[in-house]
């Protein structure tokens, strides 16, 4: 089987600064990092690269271990770790504000936390897309920073009492817990390629319209036919924004993207990563 | 990258020519120009075969330290009765300058023909790229010391029809072509090479002169400045700004 791995990242029209981040690698076992910064906190395009960095620490670590990476585990030490990082640049702790998505392979599953708000993309062999949507009622994520910052896990409760976290997937629509994190797995046979996005993804809105594009619309666009290999996300991000503008679709927000291919069957072999991303 | 990661195309309807191009997975860039240098080397080259051997040499170290280098695909192809393809569409880290071999002027000029292949070459890539959502542009070069007298299975028309098919298909993003006549000392071969220019629908013709050294260092320079600008423009929606020689 031949894997490979890209991502992107591309600022949204009314932002200043780009506070998503996503990067990826396909060794020692595929991984894919995506993070968004919390767009009304001072620096957070900062602590969203230094929360998706201190989880490719971890990733490389923990897939190179016979242990497979845990939700909880990884969301305390990817923030210690960035925290860590912060504290050392002079950064107020308030800049790691930012969702983080994860997926990786073990054991021949794919398997996605979702430490946050986002969409995942799950393309199965025969070309069908399975997306998964992750938001909150009071669109306050609950950021994995906050598994290491009691405080303001306890603030962050007090603020989102009678508030939902809610999961859209196949059709249905389901709530969970907002500090409960998102899990989920897909076996590795049964998928072409499995992509992970910021929730900037459903800010596509045409300009004399405010309602967003369903998503569905988004990710077919995305994800559907010949992707090929190497930079594939960023060509087809790229691609699927030319056509939209052309098409007079606008993305408020910054759009952060990460995505793993598989090919064929048997032995894994690693196909290079895409080169990194651009702001 | 190295030859394994080169693959052979044959254009659509073609039985007669293959190329040869690094395949997409391997490419790392999302947009490419591709370069295309087709050379005479009929017989009337020889006097300066190892200057305008030296001249192509140029074009590709001069490429080497352009900021688009790595978007930038270059193929070189010779002809003179037949077509040959000394190297194709490839990255400048996997050209070696110095191991083109010496031209060896031969034979006659069948010009409309490797104009054809040189276009239909990049025509078949850049939907190949397009198909893997690369952007990409092209610029194609063709330098001669004589008209027409040998093609076999285009003409200035047929080119004209792909030169047309190629500026409206949104495979590339845009298309240069620039037909550079070297030593035309008779007026007769500079008229015909024009109304080829004109007839195949070629963007500009243009007379470098004497095959001089500094007149081959100076179209040397005019090339690899021309496939920077026209990298440059990837992007912006048109084709660089035509360079004067």
């Amino acid at each position: 089987m031949e894997i490979s791995v890209d991502s992107h990242y591309v600022i949204g029209h009314r932002h200043l600064v780009n506070q998503d981040y996503a990067l990826g690698e396909c060794a020692p076992l595929p991984w894919l990092v995506v993070a968004d910064g919390c767009s009304s906190v001072a620096d957070s395009d900062v602590g969203a690269r230094l929360l998706a960095l201190a989880a490719r620490h971890y990733l490389r670590l923990a897939l190179a271990s016979a242990t497979p990476p845990a939700v909880a585990a990884l969301a305390r030490q990817v923030s210690r770790q960035a925290r860590r990082s912060a504290q050392a640049l002079g950064l107020a702790p308030s800049a790691l504000q930012a969702t983080l998505l994860v997926a990786f392979v073990h054991a021949e599953q794919v398997t996605v936390f979702l430490l946050g708000d986002g969409a995942v993309m799950a393309v199965s062999g025969d070309g069908s897309l399975e997306l998964v949507e992750v938001g909150y009622s009071h669109n306050a994520p609950y950021y994995p920073v906050y598994y290491t910052d009691p405080a303001g896990a306890r603030r962050y409760r007090r603020c989102s009492q009678g508030a939902e976290k809610w999961l859209r997937q196949g059709g249905r629509t389901t709530t969970e817990a907002v500090i409960a994190p998102t899990v989920l797995h897909w076996p590795v046979a049964q998928l072409r390629a499995l992509w992970l996005a910021s929730d900037g993804l459903s800010s596509l809105h045409h300009a004399t319209d405010p309602q967003p594009l369903a998503l569905a619309e988004v990710a077919t666009t995305l994800t559907s036919g010949l992707v090929g290999e190497g930079a594939f996300v960023k060509r087809r991000l790229r691609r699927a924004l030319k056509h939209w503008e052309r098409a007079g679709v606008v993305h408020d927000d910054d759009i952060g993207i990460a995505a793993m291919q598989f090919r064929g069957g048997g032995v894994w072999r690693s196909l290079t990563n895409g080169v990194s991303g651009s702001s | 990258m190295n030859e394994r990661n080169m693959q052979w195309l044959t254009p659509p309807g073609a039985s007669s020519f293959r190329f040869s191009a690094v395949r997409p997975d391997t490419l790392g860039a999302t947009e490419y120009t591709l370069a295309t240098i087709v050379v005479d080397t009929t017989a009337s080259v020889s006097p300066f075969a190892a200057e305008l051997k030296a001249a192509v040499v140029a074009v590709v170290e001069s490429l080497r330290q352009s900021p688009r280098a790595e978007h930038l695909l270059v193929r070189l192809v010779t002809f003179n009765t037949t077509l040959r393809e000394v190297f194709g569409f490839k990255a400048l880290a996997d050209i070696d300058p110095q191991a083109i071999a010496p031209f060896q002027p031969d034979g006659m000029t069948a010009l409309f023909d490797a104009s054809y292949e040189a276009l239909a070459a990049t025509e078949q890539y850049a939907r190949l790229l397009y198909n893997q959502d690369f952007d990409t542009n092209a610029s194609v070069y063709l330098i001669t010391d004589g008209g027409d007298n040998h093609s076999q299975v285009a003409t200035a028309a047929k080119v004209a029809e792909l030169v047309g098919r190629l500026r409206q298909q949104e495979i590339l993003e845009s298309l240069t072509t620039t037909l550079i006549g070297i030593n035309t000392t008779e007026r007769e071969v500079q008229r015909a090479l024009e109304q080829f220019a004109r007839e195949g629908g070629l963007d500009q013709y243009i007379d470098v002169g004497a095959a001089t050294p500094q007149h081959l260092a100076r179209l040397a320079g005019y090339i690899s400045r021309s496939i920077s600008l026209q990298s440059q423009a990837l992007g912006s929606g048109g084709a660089s700004q035509t360079l004067t020689f």
